[in-house]
C-alpha cells in the first residue's frame, strides 16, 4: 500500500487549498515549497491534486448559472437536515494557532508586496485567536465570481470548452472565459452595455462593465446610461464616452478602433510603453502595435462588423444600407444584387416573365403577400376619389388623373447585353427586347442605366423599372424587423429614363409617405437624372415609389398613350440606415 | 523546419483566427493547468492564462502549424510565469528552482488529460451526496465557503476543509482509476 491509498496527504492537500484561495501565509508557502522540492512523492500528489482542481474547474465552468444555481426554495430539506446533523456530530474545529510569525491574508490580489507587513499590523492580528478566526472567515467569505453578464440573443452559436451551448438567457459569471467558434452572440452586461461578438472570437467576461477581447472581433453598443464601459485589448484598452464601436485583434497583437457613433477614450496599453490616449470619434478608426504601442490612423471598416442580427429570421446587419431592388425582388435587402424577377401590377404576384400586354388599372389596390416587405402594387389613376396607396387605406389625395394604361410589370434587376446595336430587332419594341434577352445568363450584361450616366461594363448596380403608370408600397414597419433596433433614417435613389428608351418619354416621379407627397418632379425626359433623397422617420410605415405618365388624360384607347416610352427606372434604390 | 508546412502568416486573417481559436481552445486546459502547477493559485493562474493567450495570439505568425500547439504554448506560459514572478505580480510565488521541478514533471500528467477527464467523471460519481453538492456549490455556482456554509447550516471553516478534502479524495481515485487501467 503506498501513500496514494490513504490520505497521507493531508497536510499537503490544506497547504495546497491554501494557496488556490490565496489564504496561505509565507511561512505555510516556505513548508510547501519545502515538502515539493524534497519529495518526489509528493511533488506528484501536488500535481494531480491540483490536476484534479483544474478539471473540476473546466467540467463545470460556463455552466449556465441560471440552471446551475441552487434555488432557495427547491433546496433539499432533506439534505439540509442531515448536513446540520453532521455538522452537529463533526470534528472539532481545530483554530489555526497563531504562527510565530503572523499570518498575512489577502482578501484581493492587487499588492505585490503582501509579505511586508507593519509591525503594528502583525501585533493587531496576533492579539487573539478569534481575530484570526475574524480574518480567516473574511477571506473565505470572499464573492466568488458573480454572475455579472448574460447572452441575450445568438444565432447559429456554437462554443468550445462549455459544457452546454449556452441559450439566450443564460448568465455568465466573472471571469468567465469564453471561445466562439460559430455563428453570433450577442451578451448584455450588468451595467447596460451590449456586446456582439462573431465567430471566431476568444474573450472573458471581466465584470458587469468590462470584457477583454483576446482575438477576434465584437462590437460594442453602449447606451448613454452605461457610459464607461470598457473593451480590453492586449495592446488597448478602449472605454466607452457613449457610442457604438467595433474592436478587433487580429495577429501579431494589432487591435484596432472602429468608431460608428459618438466617441471612446483609446488607450494604449503596450509592452512597458509609456500609456498614451487619445480620444476617437465618429467615422474614424485607429491601430495599436502590440509591440509599440504607436496608435496610428487606418481606414474605417464600415461593413466589417456585425451591428445587429435577428436570429428569427437569419438577419445579420454589417452596417449596409438596404437594398430597395432586393426587397422588391423577394430578398431582405442586406444582400446589395437583386434578382431578375417581375412583380404584376395586376396579381401582385411575382415571375420571371416579363409581361408586354396593354393594360388598364381598375383602380384597385393589390396586396403583395408573398412578400412580407411589400405592401402592394397599384396602376396610378385618380377618378376624383384619390387613390389608394396602402393596405391600410392610406389614400393620395393629390394623385394624378392618368390614363391609367400599362404594360410592363414592375421589373427588378433589369439587365442589357453589352451592345445594345446586337438586338434582333424584329416586332418588338426595344425596351421588350432588352428585358427579354435580361433572362439570358450566357449573354454579356450590365445593369440597365437611366441615360445620362456613363454606362460601366458589368456595372454591379440594382435597379428597379416602374414603367409609367405603376405604383409599389413598401412596409417599412416590417422591414424595420430586418435590424431591429436600428432606424431608417431616408429613401436614396438615383432616377432617369432608361437608356435604351426612344427619345420623347416624359414622366412624372412621386415618392409618398404615408399616402402624403414628399417627393414630386414632372415632366423628367430621357437624360435627366435625379438624385432623390426623402428623409424618414421612425413613425413612417409605408414608402410608395410611384411614376405616371404626363400629358393631358383620357381613357380612349385612340388617343396618344402618354405612358409611350416612360421608362422610369430607379438606381441603387437604398433605405439608409442608422 | 518541413517544406510542406505552412507558417502560420501566410494565412488570411480569418482563417489564422479560426485556426488559433481552435488550437487555444482544444488545449486550454493544459495550458492552463500547465500554469496552475507552476502558480498554484486560482487568480494567479487566471491573469497568466489570459496574459498567455494574448501572448500566443500575438506571437501567432511564428507558430507552423502541424506542430505541437500545446508544447509551444506551454513553452511561452512558462516565461510568462517566470517574468511575472520576477515583478513580483503573483499572489502565491513559488520560488524558480521548484518551478523549474513542477514543470519538469507535469508532462505525464498533461499527456493524460484525456483520460483524466475521463475517471474524474467517474469519480464524481462516486461521491456521496454531501460531497457532490460541495463540488457543485463550488465549481458550479462559484459560491463561497460562507454562502456554502449558511445554506447548510456548518461553518464555513468546515465547508472549506471539505472542500480542500474532496479534491483530494477526487485525486487519489483518478490517480487508482489510471493506475487499473495502466494494468490491465
Amino acid at each position: 500500500m503506498n501513500k496514494y491509498d490513504k490520505n497521507n496527504f493531508h497536510d499537503l492537500q490544506l497547504l495546497i487549498y491554501d494557496a488556490l484561495n490565496g489564504t496561505i501565509s509565507a511561512e505555510r508557502l516556505a513548508s510547501l515549497e519545502e515538502i515539493l522540492r524534497n519529495d518526489p512523492e509528493s511533488r506528484r500528489y501536488y500535481i494531480e491534486y491540483l490536476s484534479a482542481h483544474a478539471g473540476l474547474r473546466n467540467i463545470f465552468s460556463v455552466d449556465q448559472a441560471s440552471d446551475a444555481s441552487v434555488p432557495d426554495d427547491g433546496f433539499d430539506k432533506g439534505l439540509w437536515h442531515d448536513l446540520a446533523e453532521y455538522e452537529k456530530s463533526a470534528p472539532a474545529i481545530q483554530i489555526e494557532k497563531p504562527a510565530e510569525k503572523p499570518v498575512v491574508l489577502k482578501l484581493t490580489k492587487p499588492e505585490k508586496t503582501k509579505y511586508k507587513v507593519s509591525k503594528l499590523s502583525i501585533y493587531s492580528v496576533v492579539i487573539s485567536a478569534a481575530a484570526i478566526l475574524l480574518v480567516v472567515l473574511m477571506v473565505i467569505v470572499k464573492p466568488v465570481r458573480p454572475t455579472v453578464a448574460a447572452l441575450t440573443d445568438s444565432m447559429n452559436a456554437e462554443w468550445m470548452n462549455v459544457k452546454d451551448n449556452p441559450a439566450p438567457g443564460d448568465l455568465f459569471r466573472q471571469g468567465d472565459e469564453l471561445a466562439l467558434t460559430r455563428g453570433i452572440a450577442e451578451i448584455t452586461f450588468d451595467d447596460g452595455a451590449v456586446a456582439i461578438v462573431e465567430a471566431p472570437v476568444v474573450f472573458k467576461i471581466e465584470s458587469p462593465k468590462s470584457m477583454f477581447v483576446t482575438a477576434g472581433k465584437m462590437t460594442a453598443i453602449v447606451s448613454e446610461y452605461a457610459t464607461g464601459f470598457t473593451v480590453n485589448t492586449p495592446s488597448a484598452s478602449i472605454v466607452d464616452l457613449g457610442t457604438e464601436f467595433g474592436v478587433s485583434v487580429e495577429g501579431d497583437g494589432l487591435c484596432s478602433l472602429h468608431m460608428f457613433k459618438g466617441k471612446a477614450n483609446l488607450i494604449s496599453e503596450a509592452n512597458g510603453n509609456k500609456r498614451t490616449s487619445q480620444v476617437v470619434v465618429e467615422y474614424e478608426a485607429k491601430s495599436v502595435n502590440f509591440t509599440t504601442g504607436l496608435i496610428k490612423d487606418v481606414t474605417l471598416d464600415e461593413r466589417g462588423f456585425v451591428r445587429r442580427f435577428n436570429a428569427e429570421n437569419g438577419t445579420v446587419w454589417r452596417g449596409q444600407n438596404l437594398s430597395v431592388a432586393n426587397i422588391l425582388a423577394g430578398g431582405n435587402g442586406l444582400d446589395f444584387e437583386a434578382s431578375y424577377k417581375m412583380l404584376s401590377l395586376e396579381s401582385g404576384q411575382y415571375s420571371g416573365v416579363f409581361n408586354w400586354q396593354d393594360r388598364y388599372g381598375t383602380g384597385q389596390y393589390t396586396v403583395v403577400t408573398s412578400n412580407p416587405y411589400v405592401d402592394g402594387v397599384f396602376v396610378p389613376d385618380n377618378d376624383g376619389q384619390g387613390a389608394k396607396v396602402s393596405s391600410s387605406g392610406h389614400v393620395f389625395a393629390d394623385c394624378p388623373d392618368t390614363q391609367a394604361y400599362f404594360r410592363y410589370d414592375i421589373a427588378m434587376s433589369v439587365k442589357i447585353p453589352l451592345n445594345p446595336q446586337s438586338y434582333q430587332y424584329n416586332t418588338l419594341a426595344p425596351e421588350e427586347q432588352m428585358v427579354r434577352l435580361a433572362g439570358s445568363s450566357n449573354m454579356p450584361s450590365r445593369l440597365v442605366e437611366p441615360a445620362g450616366m456613363n454606362p460601366q461594363l458589368n456595372a454591379v448596380r440594382s435597379n428597379v423599372l416602374l414603367h409609367a403608370n405603376s405604383g409599389v408600397t413598401l412596409d417599412l414597419e416590417r422591414i424595420r424587423s430586418v435590424c431591429p433596433g436600428v432606424s431608417i433614417t431616408k429613401f436614396h435613389s438615383l432616377f432617369g429614363m432608361g437608356e435604351m428608351a426612344p427619345e420623347g418619354g416624359e414622366t412624372d416621379i412621386w415618392i409618398l409617405v404615408d399616402g402624403q407627397r414628399k417627393f414630386v418632379r414632372q415632366n423628367v425626359r430621357k437624360g435627366e437624372v435625379l438624385d432623390i433623397e426623402v428623409e424618414l422617420s421612425e413613425k413612417d410605415r409605408f414608402l410608395t415609389l410611384m411614376v405616371t405618365d404626363s400629358g393631358p388624360n383620357s381613357n380612349n384607347p385612340t388617343e396618344t398613350l402618354h405612358a409611350n416610352y416612360d421608362w422610369g427606372l430607379f438606381v441603387n434604390p437604398r433605405l439608409e440606415l442608422e | 523546419m518541413s517544406d510542406n508546412l505552412e507558417n502560420s502568416s501566410n494565412m488570411g486573417e480569418r482563417s489564422k483566427t479560426e485556426l488559433f481559436v481552435k488550437l487555444l481552445t482544444s488545449n486550454h486546459h493544459r495550458i492552463y493547468a500547465f500554469i496552475l502547477f507552476m502558480v498554484p493559485n486560482d487568480s494567479d493562474a487566471d491573469d497568466l492564462m489570459q496574459e498567455t493567450s494574448s501572448i500566443l495570439w500575438e506571437k501567432f505568425a511564428q507558430f507552423v502549424p502541424g506542430t505541437d500547439f500545446a508544447a509551444w504554448a506551454m513553452t511561452i506560459a512558462k516565461y510568462r510565469v517566470l517574468n511575472s514572478r520576477k515583478k513580483k505580480k503573483l499572489t502565491v510565488p513559488l520560488s524558480n528552482d521548484v518551478i523549474d521541478l513542477l514543470a519538469g514533471e507535469s508532462e505525464k500528467v498533461l499527456d493524460e488529460s484525456n483520460e483524466r477527464f475521463a475517471a474524474l467523471r467517474k469519480c464524481l460519481a462516486k461521491l456521496d451526496k454531501r460531497e457532490m453538492l460541495f463540488v457543485k456549490m463550488r465549481y458550479k455556482d462559484g459560491f463561497s465557503a460562507r454562502i456554502i456554509g449558511q445554506r447548510i447550516g456548518a461553518s464555513a471553516k468546515v465547508v472549506y476543509r471539505s472542500e480542500s478534502k474532496i479534491i483530494g479524495l477526487l485525486a487519489r481515485c483518478i490517480h487508482r482509476k489510471l493506475a487499473m487501467e495502466g494494468a490491465r
